[in-house]
Formats: structure tokens, sequence, C-alpha cells
């Protein structure tokens, strides 16, 4: 069993299980982002419906959710200790800095800052579960669109508090950054590199990060627009 | 094209030793032709700095040509200097302008600590290649070098590997100071060729234990070290590496 | 040195050649060899200095036999030996091509090479394990070129007529390199071999007349150690730095060899050095390194200067570019004088002539050193693909040190030393007259006579430390019991080597002069490449000999060594070096007066036939001059070995 230990603590191991992780919580964006986009129907009758309809299909899986959910846990805690360690341990390699500090590689910006995209995404999800998850009722200025307050009423709520839309766009356009050079960086770290797909891989997973982080960030700001024009 | 002489003036990294904290210190070199190289400008410097009863800079350098992987000077925050594909000893004078200032540091990483001023101790390479860069082969028992073909594309790609010089740039490019080029050219040099492929699982675990061991940084595939390398390596090695080292982790017995 | 005295002649030396036909000689003495008991070989202890193809290949073979090795290097790896630097191609016997090479050929080929100055004997062995060398590389992972059908590619060098060169790209000495260094590396986590990087031998230890240790200098705290051994093998190199500007690497030095020759070794032919002709010419004085550029150019490129001194002239201050110069005032010197041949004359000649021209004031480049070496010829004829495609890697290689363009404008060559024939002198079984001490690769004399073939050094390197000197060390150490010969290091003679080294150091460091070590050599490469270089003379040499004493003595009195021993410090590191050069240049030029006959690299002014060729005189000079160390002031003496060719006949060179 001292392989399992020496893999996980070596760097290729850790890398590997950030990849791993990180690749299985692109799955999880798209499903969560299709589910959000529900949020861009114009009419507000057929939106909450469809909205609380996807949130209570979730609900109604009752064990497979808490699974599923343990399982999200899991993905997150593996992939944020291991960058937490990895960061660590990079800052440790390059004690002493350079005078001058300068890049000559071919990548972008997006690739030099995970750590702090990672690190305010991370602050960002402590939100998102608090108000989302755990929020429903706590808050006592939500009012109920039909009744009973939904995970509806709770999103329209707090996506029409201007500080709140703000710091969510932030984090979406964050996790563009994050998944800009995620997406392909799950790939070269798995070693699933070619020279014939690596370029369409590297495409493609720019095409995913603009789609869910700008997709995102654009369902936070209609929604903010909406309540704002009321 | 015509030479001119140009004046520089240099901020460069003094240490004493190890142990002792180091400073940057500014010097004046003038009147050099900007058809000397780099190095040749630091000797010039030398020279005038003895002159002037002051210790000369110490750097590494060797070959002069760009092979042996001795010199080791980040110009200007770039390993090498400017220009892509060349060493510091390849670099030359009229890649710079009259009045320029040059900052010259010494490659950064904990696991090459500074010697004196830019020199810097990288044992731990040769740390790495000990620990299974290399095929089990004692002189004397080889078949004839011909018995087994071997196709141009996969000894054409060994040998892109194999061109690595061992001179650290993309260690000193990193900013995780990660030495996953270096160990992933030898990894992928040897593993492309049939003599290699043996011993490759148990290599890659044993160089990737031993790089972990010398304290360089993890991979965050920024590409610099490509970018960096004198002879052009390409990161392609390291997801070979990456690859070897996750199947060598699932099959290897022990 | 008194030169005009009568030289000392001492006992003739024997090469301890075996007896038996040649093909039969090495088979025949591998198993005449004593052998060591395989339990008994960790009990010896063996030296190896320097980790280059000879002594990198020596140290990992020596270890992998079982022995303990403790393996010296200059550098900070191994793996930076400058044996990494060469480009073309190492030859090997293997008739892949099927274009009727042979282990004779080979051997025969060399023999001519290096004008019949080189040991029949050594020669084949040679070329005998020239085969096994491949293979071993092979297995190794060296990546030689292949074709598509996977099997290896050869190509023809210069001084043969059948492709039997295997390449790695432009850098097969550095593959050829990596792969001893990786078996040294390997044997080094195993524990057989002991490595030692950043340290510099500075003397050796002679006890009873054998080789049993060495003194060191620490390059990082200074300080200085005693290693003992059982056999102390040199790989450290050539001496060709002695000119200062060279192909050589500013690290290469003759340091190691100088201090065996002071000891009591002989040191063999040393006015053979080679010079390459076609190498990026000198910009300027501060320079500080020759850049070769492949010989393989001169299949396409035309040698040429401005026919008059005026032209030249204008050349040389920049009124005049080389593309105005009209086809009828260009002076194709070699084409002209050697209509046979033509560009493709030999090293030498192609070298000689390039001095010749620039002498009459033809030169061009701003120095008046430099010819032309012009491809617009080829590109007309070709097309620039095929000339691209022939020498885009050269052409790359010499915008970037030149930043001009030699596809529009022609390129600008000068001849430059580029290896040594000559060094430490060797018996068949690559031991010196000193007992246990062994010498490998460029740092002794044996195989290339007066003059080198192009990738034949790699083959030696590697075939003296792969296959010659694992077998021949092991029936001298088996004479030597193992444990009654253990030492300590710290013996008197151990202490007084050390005390030595300490002596010079510090005498070094309290010169407190004006001059920087660098002002020295510089003096002295120009002394030895104006007198001692190309075409030597009676007169020029013995004005070398007057001249060289005096940088010596300035040196001693006037050199400005910085800081301390105890300390990481490249200027004293640089001043013991000069200091053995100037040592060195001396015996060389003294070498080069004794012998007047002209013959490969050497070219005595005086012995030339009526075409202006290198004229040998194999009555008088068919020997190997050996030179013994007599003391600083004395004249060396001299002992010859007598080559015998018992299976080619000796041929005078014409290339009209």
């Amino acid at each position: 069993m001292s392989w399992i230990f020496k893999y996980v603590n070596s760097s290729i191991g850790k890398k590997q299980l950030m990849a791993v992780t990180g690749g299985c919580l692109l799955g999880f964006l798209l499903v969560h982002f299709v589910g959000n986009c529900t949020l861009l129907i114009p009419d507000e009758a057929a939106r909450a419906e469809a909205f609380n309809k996807v949130a209570d299909t979730y609900a109604s899986l009752k064990f497979l959710l808490y699974v599923a959910e343990a399982g999200l846990v899991v993905l997150f805690g593996v992939h944020i200790v291991n960058a937490l360690r990895t960061w660590r341990e990079n800052r440790a390699a390059r004690a002493a800095g350079y005078e001058v500090q300068t890049r000559v590689g071919d990548k972008s910006l997006p690739s030099f800052v995970m750590i702090y995209t990672g690190t305010f995404l991370l602050a960002w999800l402590v939100l998102h579960i608090l108000t989302f998850k755990f929020g429903k009722g706590v808050f006592a200025d939500i009012i109920p669109h039909d009744g009973q307050i939904t995970l509806y009423d709770v999103v329209s709520f707090w996506f029409s508090q201007s500080w709140y839309a703000a710091i969510y766009v932030i984090a979406m356009l964050c996790l563009g950054f994050h998944l800009w050079h995620g997406v392909g960086s799950v790939f070269q770290t798995l070693g699933l590199r070619h020279p014939k797909y690596t370029p369409i891989i590297e495409f493609c997973g720019k095409c995913y990060a603009a789609l869910i982080g700008g997709g995102n960030a654009i369902i936070v700001i209609t929604c903010f627009l909406r309540e704002a024009c009321k | 094209m015509a030479e001119k002489n140009i004046s520089v003036t240099l901020k460069v990294w003094r240490q004493a030793s190890a142990d002792k904290p180091g400073k940057f210190e500014t010097y004046k070199v003038k009147d050099v032709s900007t058809g000397s190289s780099f190095l040749e400008m630091l000797d010039i410097l030398n020279e005038e700095l003895q002159k002037e009863g002051k210790e000369p800079f110490a750097f590494d350098n060797d070959c002069r040509e760009g092979i042996c992987g001795m010199c080791s000077l980040v110009i200007n925050g770039v390993p090498h200097g400017p220009g892509r594909g060349i060493t510091t000893c390849q670099l030359h004078m009229r890649s710079f302008k009259d009045g320029d200032v040059i900052v010259v540091e010494p490659w950064r990483a904990s696991a090459f600590p500074v010697i004196r001023d830019c020199v810097v101790n990288r044992d731990a390479f040769d740390r790495i290649i000990q620990a299974g860069g290399f095929t089990n082969i004692n002189a004397g028992s080889a078949q004839d070098a011909n018995a087994i073909p071997i196709g141009k594309a996969d000894a054409d790609a060994a040998m892109d590997a194999a061109a690595c010089i061992g001179c650290g740039a993309c260690v000193a490019a990193c900013k995780n100071a990660s030495a996953m080029l270096f160990v992933s050219a030898k990894v992928t040099h040897l593993a492309r060729l049939p003599q290699g492929q043996v011993e490759k699982r148990k290599r890659v675990l044993a160089m990737v234990a031993q790089m972990d061991k010398e304290g360089f940084g993890n991979c965050t595939n920024q590409y610099e070290c490509q970018a960096a390398c004198p002879k052009e390596i390409s990161v392609d090695c390291i997801a070979k590496m990456n690859r070897e080292y996750l199947s060598a982790t699932v099959v290897e017995p022990a | 040195m008194n030169y005009n005295a009568p030289v000392t002649e001492g006992a003739k030396l024997d090469g301890h050649i075996p007896e038996g036909p040649l093909a039969e000689k090495w088979t025949k003495h591998k198993f005449d060899l004593k052998l060591v008991n395989p339990s008994n070989k960790r009990k010896y202890r063996i030296i190896v200095v320097g980790t280059g193809l000879g002594g990198g290949a020596a140290a990992a073979s020596l270890g992998e036999l079982g022995y303990k090795v403790d393996c010296f290097c200059i550098q900070d790896s191994a793996r930076r030996a400058h044996s990494i630097a060469a480009q073309g191609g190492i030859n090997a016997a293997k008739n892949y091509q099927n274009d009727g090479d042979s282990v004779y050929r080979l051997f025969y080929d060399t023999i001519k090479g290096g004008d019949y100055r080189a040991r029949e004997a050594n020669v084949h062995r040679l070329a005998e394990v020239s085969r096994n060398i491949i293979d071993q590389c092979v297995a190794q992972g060296v990546p030689f070129a292949r074709d598509y059908g996977g099997l290896l590619d050869n190509r023809s060098f210069g001084g043969a007529q059948v492709s039997r060169t295997f390449y790695a790209r432009g850098q097969t000495g550095q593959q050829l390199l990596l792969g001893a260094y990786q078996s040294l590396m390997r044997q080094v986590h195993k524990g057989t071999v002991n490595l030692h990087v950043r340290k510099e031998m500075l003397d050796l230890v002679v006890i009873g007349g054998k080789a049993r240790g060495i003194v060191t200098r620490d390059l990082v705290t200074g300080q200085i150690e005693t290693h003992w051994a059982h056999a102390v093998v040199l790989g450290s190199g050539g001496y060709g730095n002695t000119f200062f500007l060279s192909t050589n690497a500013r690290g290469s030095n003759c340091s190691a060899a100088w201090a065996a020759y002071k000891k009591g070794a002989y040191f063999a032919n040393p006015c053979y050095t080679q010079i390459h002709p076609t190498c990026i010419p000198v910009h300027g004085d501060q320079q500080s390194k020759l850049t070769l550029m492949s010989e393989s150019l001169r299949n396409d490129g035309r040698v040429w200067v401005p026919r008059t001194k005026e032209m030249a002239e204008k050349v040389r201050k920049g009124e005049l570019t080389p593309e105005q110069i009209k086809e009828e005032d260009r002076y194709y010197y070699l084409e002209e004088r050697y209509p046979s041949f033509g560009n493709l004359v030999p090293r030498d000649v192609a070298s000689r002539n390039a001095k010749m021209v620039c002498d009459a004031g033809l030169g061009v480049e701003a120095s008046g050193r430099a010819v032309f070496l012009d491809f617009s010829e080829a590109i007309g004829r070709l097309g620039e693909d095929v000339v691209r495609q022939r020498y885009g890697n050269l052409f790359h290689m010499y915008e970037k040190i030149t930043a001009q363009n030699p596809y529009k404008t022609p390129m600008k060559i000068y001849p430059a030393i580029h290896y040594t024939m000559g060094g430490l002198w060797v018996d068949y079984d690559l031991m010196s007259n000193l007992e246990g001490l062994f010498v490998v690769g460029e740092a002794n004399f044996s195989d290339h006579g007066a003059n080198r073939l192009g990738a034949s050094a790699l083959m030696q390197g590697l075939a003296d430390g792969y296959f010659v000197l694992p077998y021949t060390i092991g029936g001298y150490l088996a004479t030597m019991p193992p444990k009654a010969t253990e030492l300590t290091g710290d013996e008197p003679e151990f202490r007084e080597a050390a005390k030595g080294v300490r002596e010079r150091i510090q005498r070094l460091l309290s010169i407190n002069g004006t001059k920087s070590p660098l002002e020295f050599h510089k003096a002295l490469g120009h002394i030895m490449w104006d007198n001692v270089g190309m075409a030597r003379t009676e007169e020029s040499l013995k004005r070398a000999l007057d001249e060289i004493p005096k940088i010596r003595e300035d040196f001693w009195k006037n050199v400005k060594v910085y800081g301390k021993n105890e300390e990481f410090n490249q200027n004293l590191e640089t001043a013991l070096r000069v200091a053995d050069f100037l040592e060195l240049a001396e015996l060389l030029a003294y070498d080069a007066l004794q012998r007047k006959e002209s013959c490969g690299g050497h070219f005595r002014e005086e012995s030339q036939t009526a075409e202006g060729e290198a004229l040998r005189q194999d009555d008088k000079f068919a020997y190997v001059a050996a030179w013994e160390y007599t003391g600083a002031d004395s004249n060396p003496a001299l002992h010859k070995e007598d080559l015998k060719f018992e299976n080619v006949h000796l041929t005078q060179r014409s290339y009209k």
C-alpha cells in the first residue's frame, strides 16, 4: 500500500489528483450551468417554475443527493488541499525571487494567477453555499414569489443586491480565468498530449472557459438588471 | 553589418558564499564591441575590476559555444538572456543598445544554492540522473548496433529530448523552480528507444522521487521552461513523463 | 632552456608492442594479460582524472568491473567535459553501407591520415574495437541518426573514401558523452565510483617509481587534498589552449598532464597540433574563443580572397563589399593551386594556404586575418533550398555569431587550433613510462600520429575508456598485492606534494603585481600563433623560445591574483593553468624546433616539396619524440621510440 502513499505525495501525483478532481468538477460545472440557464427564460412565471423544477429534481434524489454532495466535497477538498500543498512547496522551491520579473513563454495571464483565482473562488464558494444552500429562510427580507420561499426567490433576492451581484460577476470571471488554463492543464498533467489533438483540446478548453465563466456572469447580470429595472 | 562599440551599465549579483547575504553591484562597461559575446563583455568587466583593485565577478562558463551547459546567467529576468534557443555564451552584445542597463542574476532555486556571485550548485541534476537516468548495460555486453531497428520518428524524437544540456534554465525560468523539463527530457529520451524501454517504469519512479527529494517545485504547466530552454526541448516530454509516471505507478509491481 | 645546445638523448623507448601478426596482436595480448580475481577487484583503488569520453568511459567501465574508483572533474558535473563539443561524428569499421570498409581500411586510412607517425599496432587495435563502440553506445541509448528502415545511417568524412561515420545530428560528441556520463552516474549510484566534481588535480604523487596518487584543490573551498590509489588514469584532454584562442573550452588546460610530466612522465610529440581551416575568424582583441564551422562546408563553398592588396585593403575598411568584386578579381587560391582537389584539400593544406594569402596582405575582415567562403555559386547551381537543407544549421550558427547572412554575403573563415595529437607518452597498454600512470584520450599521444582524421577523436577516447584500459590496467594491477600496497594518503611523498602545491599557490597569491593572468595568456597566445602556428621555421621557433621565458618571468613577477586560496577563486584557477601553459609552450616550440621535417599538423617551411607541400623525412624522423623533464632550467631529454612500419608502405602525399 505504500505505493499509494508515495503517489499522492509525489509532485506528479499531487498534480494528477488535482487534474482528475478538476476534470470531474468540469462536468459538475457544466450541469450546474445548464440548470442556471433557466434563469434566462424571459417570462417570470415560467422562469421560476423551470428553475425550481431543476432544484426540486435534485432534492428528490434524496439519499443520492447526499452522496453526490459528499462526492463534490471530496472533489473540491482534494483539489484545494493539493493546490495549497503544491503552492506552498513551489514557494519554498523558489525562495528568492528575481530582481527583474518577466515572462518568456507563450502562456497568457490566467496561467500565472491560478492560485489567486482559485482562492477567490474558494471564498466565493463559501458565500455561495451559505446564501443558496443554507440561506433559505434565514434572511428575513426575502419575499416569497408564490406563497412559500423557493430557491428561485432566494436567487432573485440575492442577485438584486448590487454588491452581491458584483462579487458573483467577479467570481465568474475568476472561474473563466481558472478554466482558461485549467482545462488544457488537466490533459497535459495526465499526459494526454498529442500534436494532432492538443491544439483542439486547448481551443475547446478556452471555449468551455468562456462559456461557463461568461455564461454564468451574463446570467447574474441579467438577473440584476431585471430587478433593477422593475 | 558593421560592429560598433557600445557602453552598458551592469547591475550584477554579488555574493561571497552560500551562507553570506548577497546584493547587487553596479558597474559600467565601456566600449564593448557589439560583436563580442556577453561573456566576453563580462571578461572585460573582470579585467577592469582587477585594474581597479576589485574582486572579479564569478560566473560559470566553459565551452562558449552553447553545448556544455555550464553558463547560467539570468539576464534582465530571462535565463540565458534575450533570444530563443541560445545559451548565455551565444548571446552577443548586438542584442543590446548603447546605454542599456543590464541586470545579471544567478539561477534562483532552492535546489541550486549559490556558490559565489552567479555560480550555483547544480549537483541535484547529477543525483537525479544517478537515480535512474541510464540503461543498465555494462561495457562489452552489447549486441550488434543494428540488431534492433528503431523507426526514424522514434530515433528523432529521442534525439530531440536527448539534446538537453543540463544547464538548468528550465528550473531558473519556472516560477516554481520545477525540474520537470530536465527530468522528463531524460525520461522521454530513454523511453522512446527500445534499449531504454526495458526499465522505463523503474526509471521514471526513481527519477521523480529523487527530483522531489531535491526540493524542486511542481509543474503548473506554464511552459516557461520550454521557452527558456536553449535546446528548445518541448513540454511534450513533460506530458510523456506524466503518462509514464501514472502507468508505472499503476503497473509496476513494487 | 638553451635551445642551441645539442639535444640530450636518453635511452630509447619500448612501446611494448605484442608479437605476432598485426591483426592478432590485441586478441593475443588480451589473453596474455594477467587477470584480477573478481572478489579482489574492490580492494583496488583507481583514480581517474577527467570525465570526457576517455576518462568518463574508463571510470564507468572500471566501476562496472568492480574496482573502487575515484573520479575527478573540474566542471560542476561530469557531463560538461569538452568532448561534448564534438560535432561531426564517430568512425567505425562497421561496413553497414556495404561500400568496402573493413578494419584494415580504417587502420590504413588512420595511419596514412596521421602522415605515418603513429604506431601500427595501436591504430589497428583502435580500428578493431571501433565496432564495439557503436554497439555499446546504441545499447546505452545514444540516438544515432537512422534511416527510414530503422537502421543506422552513415556519412562520409575527410580522409576516407567510405561512409563510416556515425552521427547524432551535429551533436555526436554530446550524445556519446552523455552515454558515458549516464554509465558513470549509474556506477556512482551503485557506489563503485566516487565522483569529485569541481576538484582540480594539481600534482601527481609518485612513490617508488610508481604513480600512487594525486593532489587536488577543491575549487569551491580551496582545500588541498591528497588521494591515493593503486593506479592513476589521466583523461584530462589536450593542450590546445596553449595558443589562448582555440576551439577548446575555456577551462581546457594542460595542468594535470603537465604535473605528471614534471613528476617524470614523458611528454611525446608536443609539436603535433591540429589547425582546423574553417573557423569563425577573430573579431577583435577581446575575443575569448573560436568557433568551429564543420569542414563539410568546403564541399560546396569556394574559398577566395581579393586578387590585389589594394582591393583587400578596401574590403577591410568596408569601402568595398565582396559582392562588388568581379569574378576575375577574385583569387580562388585553392582551386588555382590545387586543380585536382581544389577546395577539398586536407585540413593542414587548406589552413596553411589561408595563412599564406593573409600574410601576403590579401586577407579580409578588419584584422586582415580572414578569407571568404562563398556559396553564391552553389546557391546559383543548386538553389537556396538545397543549400539550406545541406548546411542550414551551420549557416544559422554563423549568423548567430556574426550577424551576417551567409546566403547573401560570403562567410569569412580562418584557421584555428583545434586538437593536439601530442600528449603523454604511453606504451601499448596505455601506461606511461611511470608505472601505474595510465593516460587515455586526447591526453595521450598514441593513435593519431602527426594529424588526426575527422571523427576519429571520439573513437579513440571511447576505445581507450571502454575497451582498452579496462583490460590493460588489470594486467598491471595483478602484479600488485592489493592489501600490501594500500596507502593512507599521508605518506611523506603525499605531504611533500601537497606542500609543494600550497607553496605554489601562496607564491602566486603573494606576487601582487599589476597584470591579470589573462593578459599573460593572451600574450603567450600571440607568440605561439605567430611563431609556432601553421607554418614554422627555425627562426620563428627560436624567436618563440626567446620570448616565452620572458613572458614566464614577467608572469612570476607581475601577475596579480585576487583573493585567497580558501574560497571559490576563478582568478587563481586561471593563474595556475596559465603558469603551466607558459611552461608547456616552451616544450612545444622546442619539439617543433628539433623536428626538422614537415608532417601532418607540423609544417616546417624548410622541409617542403617544390610545390610547397609538407615533406616528411622518414629516414631521420620516423620516431616518436618523448621528452623527459630534467629540471626547470635544463633542457629536457629526448627519448626516441622508433616507429616500425611492417604493414603499410610510406608515401608522400600530393593533392595537385
